[in-house]
């Protein structure tokens, strides 16, 4: 985790050609941070070095379930999700404004987009599983704008 | 009946409970060649010729390799050799200090491991390597041949890093809680009955050490357990290095909630070059000292210990100097063949220590070994790890980190975004949400 220390991390820079450093926002303490490689370095080296289908699709798991049909309260099941709209679902999150997204945005944004069309491959082949908390803004945003009123 | 003692009765029954499948599956395993058909996750008995997968450790880097080689391989023999009857999962177990979580609910078994992917899990300790003969021998005395070792020992903690600290301290009066289990009980005790005004110390290691926002994410708990039952409480972190995951995220909150950076706050957090620095703790005068010379005196002292590459790595000598250096390309040992070491005991940078890593391993290290039980060129590896953190009930963050092949010998190239603190409440809580739910999620791709 040494390359979340600033300091260490442009120390890092400047030892790797490969790493292009830091991008801050603005000067803000609690803007958001990005670095390592760029992201137009992570997709050459998905060219160049292509993952599988497999370790691509199962890196979702953990947070989406095992063949992503595993799901809880608000993180949607993947399992049988039509190809066109989880390609069109994960395109727009790698458009999504860097201060704005919650959390697909930043995971989206480093995968190609072949790499996408792979992972939809994979969960549309899946036995689809239903997300019964379609309405989790219900559940979930609306008591805290309700709060926000009080 | 005091927390201990009930998580101690429950952990107890569960254990018998375990026991007792354990022994139903030795006399199923010792019942022959016909019986061990029905296990055949393909429906028929393993070949004698099946590839033994054999997995030193049954935490979360062990336990996913399992799983999911068996998802990949339904004819391979797999064994995990894990002394524990059950785990205690470490990500939530902050919560259970502040009382949002359980130790119970923490805690799972490998009966779904053994009944449902057909492993074999030995509750025995793994102790030599034998890599000549490419086996491995057990405290008991088993012997157990492999043709591909996983290794997942996870970290050794190095309490004696710290002068006049020790394991058995930690065990008594100043709890680690840095394994899930009696000592998080402890500390949380230990917080909930402090003095009026009293002061909580949290010692943070030095890099790299296992999930690294935890020492961050305990303190913020621990200061909602303060703000409730003692206000005039304070929280003081020494840091052994000067910066931290997330110090784009926790500082707004302790700004917000306990007055951080204001006279009267409630929290200090000393980095390493300003003497935040611990070198030795004073049990007599329940006090640490820093490197700088500065005495600390504290009502709770919470020290996170150092830590290196676990016993089991060391001892078989997988190790150059704290870590195990692996080839990326499938977490192969660079010392010995036949062998991936994986989790928190490697030589992984720029990758954290985490469990989400330590399962993202695993995956790509039983697909190289299936590739190469097919005769298949071992395919590249590609790992994400996201990672998820609360601040309190009402607040949470997450960052990505992917880390890609970048050629062979050298190490994974990570690309990373670690979101800055949202003003937003709606956008708070559903981050919040989002790790609560990870954790139940991650248990199940984990254990189920």
């Amino acid at each position: 985790m040494k390359k979340y220390i600033v300091p260490l991390a442009l120390a890092v820079c400047s030892l790797s050609g490969l790493h292009s450093g830091l991008v801050f926002a603005d000067q803000n303490p609690y803007a958001s941070m990005s670095g390592g490689i760029s992201l137009d370095e992570t997709h050459a080296l998905a060219k160049k070095f292509p993952a599988t289908q497999w370790n691509l699709a199962n890196t979702c798991s953990g947070c989406h379930g095992t063949n992503g049909a595993q799901f809880n309260d608000i993180i949607p099941p993947l399992a049988g999700m039509n190809r066109k709209d989880f390609i069109f679902e994960m395109q727009q999150f790698k458009k999504e404004n860097s201060d704005k997204f919650l959390v697909m945005g930043i995971v989206a944004k480093p995968l190609t987009d072949k790499e996408i069309e792979l992972m939809a491959d994979y969960f549309a082949a899946q036995k689809p599983v239903e997300w019964t908390k379609k309405d989790w803004r219900q559940d979930v945003v609306n008591p805290v704008t309700e709060l926000e009123k009080e | 009946m005091s927390n201990t003692k009930k998580t101690q009765q429950t952990l107890n029954a569960s254990q018998e409970k375990s026991e007792l499948s354990r022994r139903r599956f030795l006399k199923e395993a010792t019942a022959g060649f016909a019986t061990l058909g029905l296990w055949g996750a393909s429906g028929r008995a393993f070949s004698k010729n099946a590839a033994r997968v054999v997995i030193i450790g049954g935490g979360i880097g062990g336990a996913t390799a399992a799983k999911y080689m068996r998802l990949l391989n339904a004819d391979v023999n797999i064994t995990v050799i894990e002394p524990n009857t059950q785990y205690i999962f470490c990500p939530g177990s902050n919560e259970v200090l502040p009382g949002w979580e359980t130790l119970e609910g923490l805690t799972v078994t490998y009966n779904t491991l053994k009944t449902r992917y057909h492993v074999n899990v030995i509750q025995d300790k793994a102790t030599d390597i034998d890599y000549t003969n490419k086996r491995v021998k057990t405290a008991r005395g088993e012997v157990i041949s492999y043709d591909k070792l996983i290794v997942s020992p996870g970290p050794t903690l190095e309490y004696e890093a710290i002068e006049g600290f020790n394991e058995t301290l930690a065990e008594g009066n100043f709890p680690a809680a840095w394994h899930a289990g009696l000592q998080t009980l402890n500390l949380r005790n230990q917080i909930l009955s402090m003095r009026q005004g009293g002061t909580v110390i949290i010692s943070a290691p030095k890099n790299p050490y296992r999930c690294p926002p935890a020492p961050y994410e305990r303190a913020s708990f621990i200061l909602t357990m303060l703000k409730e039952h003692n206000p005039t409480g304070k929280m003081l972190i020494l840091d052994s290095k000067d910066s931290f995951i997330f110090q784009n995220v926790y500082p707004y909150y302790w700004t917000k909630n306990f007055g951080y950076g204001t006279d009267n706050s409630m929290i200090e957090w000393v980095p390493k070059s300003k003497g935040g620095e611990v070198v030795k703790l004073d049990a007599t005068n329940h006090s640490v000292i820093t490197a700088n010379g500065t005495v600390h005196k504290g009502d709770v002292i919470n020290i996170i210990p150092p830590e290196k590459a676990g016993q089991f790595a060391l001892q078989n000598n997988l190790t150059e100097g704290d870590w195990c250096p692996v080839n990326f390309r499938d977490f192969t040992s660079t010392k010995y063949k036949d062998v991936h070491v994986i989790g928190d005991s490697i030589d992984g940078e720029p990758m954290p220590k985490t469990g989400y890593i330590a399962s993202n391993q695993a995956k790509v290290v039983v697909q190289a070994i299936n590739d190469e039980l097919h005769g298949r060129e071992i395919a590249y590896p590609f790992i994400i790890n996201d990672c998820v953190a609360m601040a309190g009930k009402d607040f949470g963050m997450v960052l990505t980190e992917t880390f890609r092949f970048a050629g062979e010998g050298k190490r994974l190239e990570e690309h990373y975004n670690i979101p800055g603190a949202t003003d937003d409440p709606t956008r708070q809580l559903i981050l919040q949400k989002v790790a609560e739910n990870w954790q139940r999620t991650f248990r199940k791709d984990v254990f189920s």
